[in-house]
C-alpha cells in the first residue's frame, strides 16, 4: 500500500489502528536508523522513535499532505532527535553503544567490520545536524530537495554541509 | 534516476574522498532480535495508555504551540483564578467545568500541575475547559510570535537548563507576567 493510501485509510476512521500499524511497520527501520545516527544509543533511540510515532498518531488527522508522509515523519523524527540531544547532551556523549557502531550489513569479514566501525566513529565526530545531512545523503541517498524539506535548510546550505562532512570523514579515515 | 549534474557532483566527491566512497555501504541499522516486530504493538500500547511524565520533561517536549502556550496559560489562568476568586466569583463557572473547579479549589498550584499531568497534559488538560471556552482559548493562543518569543527567550532556556527541575513554574509565570501576556480571555 502506498503512503497516500495508508493516510487515506487512517483518516477514514474505521481502520485507523490497522492503517497506523502499517505506517509504523513501513517506516520504522529507516526512522530508527536516522534517529540512532543522532542519538547513538539503542534505548534512547527506541524512546524517541516511539514518541515520534505517538506524535504522528495525534497529528495525522490534521496532516494536510502538503509534503509526503515519509518527509513529514522524518521531519518529526529530526526535531525529536535534536530536542533530545539538547536536553541530554552530557549523557549522549558518554554512552555511545556498540549497536550504533555495528550497523546491519552484508559484512562478515573482521576488517570490513572494523572499517565500518571507524566510519561510524568518524560520523560521530560531526555536529548533529551535519551528521544527519551526511546520513540522509550518503546512506539513504536522498536528494537535496528532499533533505531540504525534512530539515528546513536551503539546498545550497545542505550541499556545503555535505561537502564539509565528506572532507572531514575522509580525513579521519585516512589517518591511522 | 540521477541527473547529469548529480552524477557530476558524485564523481567530484568520489575524487575528493576515495577512501570513504570505496567502503561498501551498510543497508540499515542493527537492533535487538524482534525489536521491529514488536514496535507497532508497543506504540499502540502507549497510545492507549500514555506514559506518566514529569513536568520538566513536558517543558522540553513542548513544541506544538497550542499545547505549549495552552499549558502555560492554563497554569497561569488557574493560578489567577485561585488567587483572585473572591474578587471574581463568576470566573470559575465562566471557564472551568464545575466539577473540575471544585476539585482544584483547595489544591496548591504545583498539585494542580501534577493533576493536569496525570490526566496526560497534551490532550486532556485542555479538556478541563468547557467546550465553548476551549475554542476561544485556542484561538487566543494561536499566536506564533508569542510562542517564538517564549521558546527563544534566552532567559527561559538558560534558567531552565541550568536549574533543571527547579522553579520552572515561577520562570513561566514571571515570563508571561513580564510580557504583559493578555489573560483577559481567561479572566473576563
Amino acid at each position: 500500500m502506498t503512503d497516500e493510501e495508508l493516510v487515506h485509510l487512517f483518516k477514514t476512521g474505521a481502520n485507523s489502528n490497522y492503517a497506523f500499524n502499517l505506517i509504523v511497520e513501513k517506516h520504522q527501520e529507516k526512522l530508527f536508523w536516522m534517529i540512532n545516527r543522532i542519538i547513538q544509543n539503542h534505548d534512547d533511540t527506541d524512546d524517541v522513535l516511539q514518541n515520534v510515532f505517538i506524535k504522528a498518531w495525534k497529528a495525522l488527522p490534521k496532516f494536510r499532505e502538503d509534503a509526503s508522509l515519509y518527509t513529514w515523519l522524518y521531519r518529526i523524527a529530526a526535531n525529536e532527535s535534536f530536542t533530545f540531544v539538547k536536553k541530554n547532551r552530557k549523557h549522549i556523549y558518554t554512552s555511545i553503544d556498540d549497536s550504533t557502531v555495528c550497523s546491519k550489513s552484508h559484512f562478515d569479514e573482521p576488517n570490513e567490520i572494523e572499517i565500518i566501525k571507524k566510519l561510524n566513529t568518524a560520523i560521530a565526530t560531526l555536529p548533529e545536524k551535519q551528521r544527519l545531512v551526511f546520513h540522509l545523503k550518503y546512506f539513504e541517498e536522498k536528494k537535496y530537495e528532499q533533505i531540504s524539506q525534512i530539515l528546513g535548510t536551503s539546498v545550497g546550505g545542505l550541499k556545503a554541509s555535505y561537502h564539509h562532512a565528506v572532507k572531514k570523514i575522509e580525513s579521519f579515515l585516512s589517518t591511522d | 534516476m540521477k541527473t547529469s549534474e548529480e552524477q557530476k557532483e558524485e564523481d567530484k566527491l568520489k575524487k575528493l574522498a576515495p577512501t570513504l566512497f570505496s567502503i561498501p555501504k551498510p543497508t540499515g541499522p542493527s537492533a535487538p532480535n524482534g525489536y521491529f516486530d514488536q514496535l507497532a504493538n508497543q506504540v499502540q500500547e502507549r497510545i492507549i495508555k500514555p506514559k506518566r511524565r514529569h513536568f520538566s520533561d513536558l517543558f522540553f517536549a513542548f513544541k506544538k504551540k497550542h499545547i505549549a502556550i495552552g499549558f502555560a496559560s492554563i497554569v497561569i489562568g488557574t493560578f489567577v483564578l485561585i488567587t483572585s476568586q473572591n474578587r471574581h466569583p463568576l470566573m470559575a463557572s465562566d471557564i472551568f467545568t464545575d466539577t473540575a473547579f471544585v476539585e482544584m479549589e483547595d489544591m496548591s498550584t504545583s498539585a494542580i500541575i501534577d493533576e493536569l499531568i496525570s490526566f496526560s497534559i497534551e490532550e486532556e488538560a485542555i479538556n478541563l475547559l468547557d467546550h465553548g471556552d476551549e475554542k476561544l482559548v485556542l484561538a487566543a493562543l494561536d499566536n506564533d510570535q508569542l510562542f517564538n518569543d517564549f521558546f527563544n527567550s534566552e532567559a527561559i532556556n538558560e534558567e531552565v537548563l541550568s536549574n533543571g527541575n527547579k522553579n520552572e513554574l515561577e520562570i513561566i509565570e514571571s515570563y508571561f507576567q513580564s510580557q504583559d501576556f493578555d489573560l483577559s480571555f481567561i479572566t473576563n
